[in-house]
This record gives C-alpha cells, structure tokens and sequence, in this order.
C-alpha cells in the first residue's frame, strides 16, 4: 500500500508534519507473524529511541498488544518515513524483509481515525473489548519529550477522550462478550460476589484447569475438584489449592455447593435430578454451568427449584445477545468517532496554517520596515518619534494580522484549505524573499 | 404557589432522570446511570427545598394532610433509593422507584401541599416522631417491594435463560434478597415504633386506639401484610421467587387497603 503524501513542502521552505500509522495486526497477519512484531518494555524503548533518531522522523509512538503492533509517526517526509518505519520494524523481527508484506501504511486522517476506532474497541477482535483503551493509554504515556510532539500528544489524548466517550454513551462495552466471561456473568448474576461460594468442578482435562485459573482469578476460595481418577483429582486440584473429591463423593455433595461446572468427557448425563433434590430450600440457588460435549448434566434438573442450569448453547447465546448489541451501537460509536476525529483533523490542518501565518507576518512587518528605510532615505530622522510611530504601526499591524490569522487557519480547516494556502504562497513569497527581513529578525534587532 | 411550582419543577426533574434510567435499560449505553443520578438530585434539592419552604411558611413540617405527607413519604422514599443506589449495582431500582416518587409528588401537587388542621390535642413532638416513623416505615417497605419484584422478574430471565434487558440491567439475586431482606425488616421496624407511638399519642390523650380510624386501620393492615411476607421469607429458608411474590402481594394487599379505606372511610385530614 502506498501512502497518500500529507507533507507538503511549502514555498518558503517551512515543511509541514505528516502522520502515519505503519504496522500490522490481527486483519493483516496471523498470530505467528504479530509475535514477531511485538515490542514491549526495554526493547520497545529502546526501537523507539532509535527511530526518533533517523532524520525525518519526529515523534512516534507504539501501540504493542497482541492483536497489533502499530507505530503512529510524524515527519516531514511521508515516504522517507514510510520507508524508515518499514525497515526498523523489518529489522526488529527474525523474519527480516519477509515481514514487510504484513506491514499496513496507513495516512494522515485515516490514521487518526484508525487510532480513534482501535481506541474505542471498534477495531479489536471482540467489538468493545475494554484492556485496548489502557493499552492505547500506556503507549500514550510511555511516550517522553523526545518521542512525543504536539502532533501525536493531541492525537492520543483526542483517541481516548473518543474512547472513553464512546464507552460512556454507547452500549459497546456493556455484556459478557467471550464464553468464560458469560459463564462467569451468569454465575455473578445470581450470586453476585464470588469469592466465598462453594464450587465443584467435575473434569480435570483442559477444560476443567482452565476453568479453575479463572475463577481463583475471579477470588474463589473454595473449590473442589473431582475425576474419575483420584490422583489426577489429586494432583489438579493441588496446583490450584482445590481440595479433591471422589466423582460418588461429588455427586453426594453436589445440594453444599453454590456453583457446579461440569466439563467431563463422558459419554452420557452422570448429573440426575435426584443429585440436587436434598436443596429443596429456597433462596440457596445452585448454579449448574455445563460446558461438556456430549452434555454431562440431565436437563429435568431443572425441574429442581433455585437451581439455574446452562450449558455452552446458553453461554454462546449470552455472547451471541452481548455482539448484536454491541454491532447495534457500532453505528452510533462510529459517529462518536467521527465527530471526534472531524475535531482533530481541524485542529491539525489548522496548525498547517502555521507557516503560511509566519510568512504573511514576516511580509507585513518587513514591508512596514521597508516603508520606515524609505520615507527618510537620506534626511535627519527623530529616533525618538520613529520608536513611537514604528511601535504604534507594528500595534495596528497586530490587530490587523490577528482577523487575518484567524481566518487563514480557519481557510486551512476546509476542505480544499491546503490548496488555497498553497495559491498564498507564491504572492506572499517574493516580498518576503526580497525584503530579506523577517518579522522575529526585525523584533530581535529592535529589542537588542 | 412557590411551594407547588418547586415540587411541579421535581417531578419534572425526576420524570428526566427516571426517562435516562429507561434508556439505560434498553441498553442505550452507561453514561445514562450518571445522567439519571444527576437529574435526580437535582430533582431532590427541589423537593426538600418545597419542603423546606413548606415548614418555614406553615411554621409546621409537612407531616399533616394528604399533599404535605405525600411529599414526604416521596421524599422518604428518594433518601432510601439514594441509600441504595450507594451499592453501584443496584442503582436500576430507580427504574421501579421513580415512578412511585412521582406518582406521591404528582398526587401532592395535585391536591396541594398545604397542612390540614390536626385535631387540638394531638400535636407537638410526640406526633411528628409518630408520623415521621411510619413514613419511613412505609418508604423502607416500598423498596423492600421493589426489590422483591425485581427480583421475581430477574429469577424468571436466569430460569427462563432470557438473556434480554432485565438480565443485563438488574443486579444479581443475591444483592436484590439484600434490598429486600433490609427493606422489611427496618421497615417493619421502624412502622411499629411509629404505630406505637400513635398509640401511645391517643392514649395520653385518653382517646385509646381507633381501629376504625382508616389511618390505623391502613397502618396496621400494612404492618401485618409485611409482617406475613418476612414470615414466608423466614420460612422458606431464604429468599426465592414464592417470598418474592409475597413480599409484591404485600404490597398490593396495602396499595388496595389503601385506596379503599380512603374511598370508603370517613375523610380525615390525618389519613396519610
């Protein structure tokens, strides 16, 4: 992909930034190649170091998840930097210029955007993910003086206030939106906190370990885990301090426990209605998620008051509601984006205006200057009255430059703005180039 | 007038901020909790300043007569939502709590908050702690009932596997027991230190208790209806969705005593 060319060189020779994301994620490479890219804690400082160095790059900043690494830069010369970027971030993986076909290059507004939409989780596997916006926050925040210029520090802090935003006023983020994550929003759903519930896992497999990392990780403290074999019981449920339990034993406790995850390979139902019937109180809700193919729980267990079974349609359904939802408000936070981005891409065309500004200032004020050389090219001039007039111009100039200024950087916020400060150029240029005085010139002589 | 235009400008208020807690409910994002909190305390400074300016106008609290006591059982009620909404998950109650506030304030400013005249002898502090109790009682009771039916409804999404809007916006059943479980029992507290001193108020006056006075009559058969909720809750072993439907039955049983007694009975200034 080539990219667009955002940085134009002007007239005068000022040169104005130009933004690019260059880099990959998980659309444009699979899982083997976006490790090979991924960049993180000293070596990410030190790659950035490195390419802040190279002439024509100013600032850059790297966002560096597994879905992506994506490095946002400014400089003045769009395919220098595209090519620089490319390279360095080739080098930086063992594949070397293999790697170079998963590269994306994305220009100038659309990258903001890009940014702005992987910020609010619009560009993320799972539609609404909520790690991105801390992710996109720390890159932000690794960044220093020597990285960040006012370019990317607005750029960054614009993509997580749309994030944010986005979060805020949309449904995007709000369900449980992977099968874990359902599993445990049923659970919390009846139970609220999970920490001092009672859990048996039947099943020791992959399943059945995973099962128990995720909920020690959501603070579980007593788990029982049970299999057919007790020592692999044993030894299962003694890297997650679970206690073990006999499959008989399991099945005989199954009315003391608050939750019950089944995830065995057995071939037909082992969990019966008359398993659960010692909890006939109400208001001591047992919840049964069963996870296993061929299902391990009889469904009439349901016929058993307070108790909640589900299986993995169920669960995949709670996702399934949580993405249509999500996709619904998609629209909704694409204008969110969109009016953020509109905001944004004012703000940088109109620090485009910049050098045009510095040059029509430069012209009036060496014009004015021009005017004083002229009226008293050889007569005695009053130093003192001179001062006075030349300050009392340069006030007027002031408040004349200043409607001017504003409406330049307004033309440059336009559509077509870049060409018409472009047509500025060459009329303003000749004086400026003739007069071979400029505005700060005169100031600093003037000031001494 | 002042007083009417500050409680027309709460309902109005509340009306916003119970309109963002039905947005939020059909899932039109979370910045609608916050919009809904905001309107609503901006809604509740009116109310209490409405009632402030009743007490500095009347030189009385708004205890006496149907519109004054209306606001405040409103009020009682928004000071146990905002007690409640203090745990973030159980902010929705709003969604059930908002409509009962603006039904008391819409009632108040309709028949107008202006203070009947209480029977000569009973007065002073002894009736203020009377009917601010069984206001309180009453308000503590309603959430209690709120809690019950949202908690019936969120059982029959998890039982039914209707994953839709009540599963995503209602907090869990565990913290809805809570709301209720607190609900009856402060309020059935609370509204017996209230009944008690209403008797003991009549009693010194020697007047003895009225049971054929509807405000007794509605008092003791809302203790009572409660009373056979938290005994099935007891019962029962716990919460679940048949204490639920009691605790809603209570309610109803007291919503209709109510209208009834105030359809039927003498009218009294007292009544509510």
């Amino acid at each position: 992909m080539s990219p667009k060319v955002s940085g134009t060189v002007l007239a005068s020779g000022s040169v104005r930034a130009s933004l690019l994301m260059v880099g990959t994620n998980h659309r444009a490479a699979p899982i083997e190649v976006r490790e090979q890219f991924a960049l993180s804690g000293e070596r990410l400082s030190e790659w950035v170091d490195r390419l802040v160095e190279q002439s024509g790059v100013s600032e850059c900043v790297v966002l560096s998840t597994c879905h992506r690494t994506e490095c946002y830069v400014t400089g003045t010369d769009p395919v220098l930097l595209e090519h620089v970027v490319r390279e360095r971030l080739c080098a930086a993986t063992r594949i070397g210029e293999e790697a170079d076909q998963y590269l994306q290059v994305v220009p100038g507004l659309e990258a903001a955007r890009h940014l702005f939409r992987v910020a609010s989780g619009l560009d993320s596997l799972i539609i609404g993910e909520p790690q991105i916006q801390g992710q996109v926050s720390s890159a932000y925040h690794a960044g220093d003086a020597r990285t960040l210029g006012p370019v990317l520090h607005r750029l960054f802090q614009s993509a997580l206030a749309a994030g944010g935003r986005v979060r805020s006023t949309t449904a995007v983020s709000q369900g449980a939106a992977s099968i874990p994550s359902a599993a445990i929003a049923l659970a919390r759903k009846v139970f609220g906190a999970l920490e001092s519930r009672t859990v048996l896992v039947l099943g020791t497999g992959e399943m059945g370990q995973l099962t128990m990392k995720c909920l020690r990780s959501e603070g579980v403290r007593r788990i029982y885990v049970s299999s057919r074999n007790p020592a692999r019981a044993e030894r299962v449920g003694g890297s997650v301090d679970g206690i073990p339990l006999g499959r008989t034993e399991a099945l005989s406790r199954l009315v003391d426990m608050d939750l019950v995850v089944t995830c065995t390979d057995s071939d037909a139902a082992f969990v019966h209605p008359y398993h659960a019937h010692g909890r006939a109180l109400e208001g001591s809700p047992l919840v049964i998620l069963d996870i296993a193919l061929p299902r391990n729980v009889d469904p009439t267990v349901t016929k058993v008051p307070d108790l909640f079974l589900y299986n993995v349609d169920d669960l995949q359904r709670v996702v399934d509601q949580t993405q249509v939802a999500r996709t619904v408000e998609r629209e909704r936070a694409e204008a969110i984006i969109g009016r953020h981005v509109e905001r944004y891409w004012n703000w940088y065309r109109s620090r485009e205006a910049g050098p045009t500004i510095r040059q029509m200032r430069d012209v009036a004020f060496a014009l004015v200057e021009r005017s004083f050389s002229e009226s008293h090219p050889h007569g005695p001039r009053d130093m003192d009255v001179e001062e006075e007039v030349r300050l009392a111009s340069r006030a007027s100039l002031n408040k004349i430059l200043h409607s001017l200024t504003q409406a330049t950087r307004w033309l440059a916020e336009q559509p077509d703005g870049q060409a018409c400060l472009s047509s500025l150029e060459p009329l303003l240029s000749p004086f400026a180039v003739s007069s071979k005085v400029t505005a700060r010139g005169i100031v600093d002589s003037r000031l001494g | 007038m002042v007083i009417r235009l500050f409680i027309t400008a709460a309902v109005v208020g509340y009306l916003i901020s119970w309109i963002h807690q039905l947005l939020g409910f059909r899932g039109r994002g979370d910045s609608h909790r916050s919009r809904s909190l905001f309107w609503g305390i901006g809604a509740a400074v009116l109310h209490a300043t409405a009632l402030a300016v009743f007490w500095v106008t009347f030189q009385s609290p708004p205890l006496v007569g149907f519109g004054p006591a209306a606001a405040t059982l409103a009020m009682a009620l928004v000071v146990g939502l905002f007690l409640v909404a203090r745990t973030s998950d159980r902010s929705s109650a709003g969604l059930l709590v908002l409509p009962l506030v603006l039904v008391f304030l819409a009632a108040s400013a309709w028949v107008g908050p202006v203070p009947a005249q209480p029977t000569s002898e009973l007065h002073g502090s002894w009736l203020v702690a009377h009917v601010v109790s069984v206001l309180a009682g009453y308000a503590s009771l309603l959430l209690g009932s709120v809690a019950a039916a949202m908690y019936w409804l969120q059982f029959r999404a998890l039982k039914q596997k209707e994953f839709g809007n009540v599963f995503r916006y209602f907090p869990s059943l565990e913290s809805l027991d809570r709301m209720n479980r607190i609900g009856l029992g402060v309020g059935l507290s609370v509204l017996a230190i209230g009944l008690l001193a209403g008797w003991s108020l009549t009693l010194t006056y020697g007047r003895g208790l009225a049971f054929g006075d509807p405000d007794v009559g509605f008092g003791l058969l809302t203790w009572t209806a409660y009373a056979v909720a938290l005994g099935v809750r007891w019962y029962s072993g716990g919460f679940g969705p048949r204490a639920a439907r009691v605790s809603m039955m209570a309610f109803l049983a007291s919503a209709t005593g109510f209208l009834a007694l105030r359809s039927m009975g003498p009218t009294t200034e007292f009544f509510l």
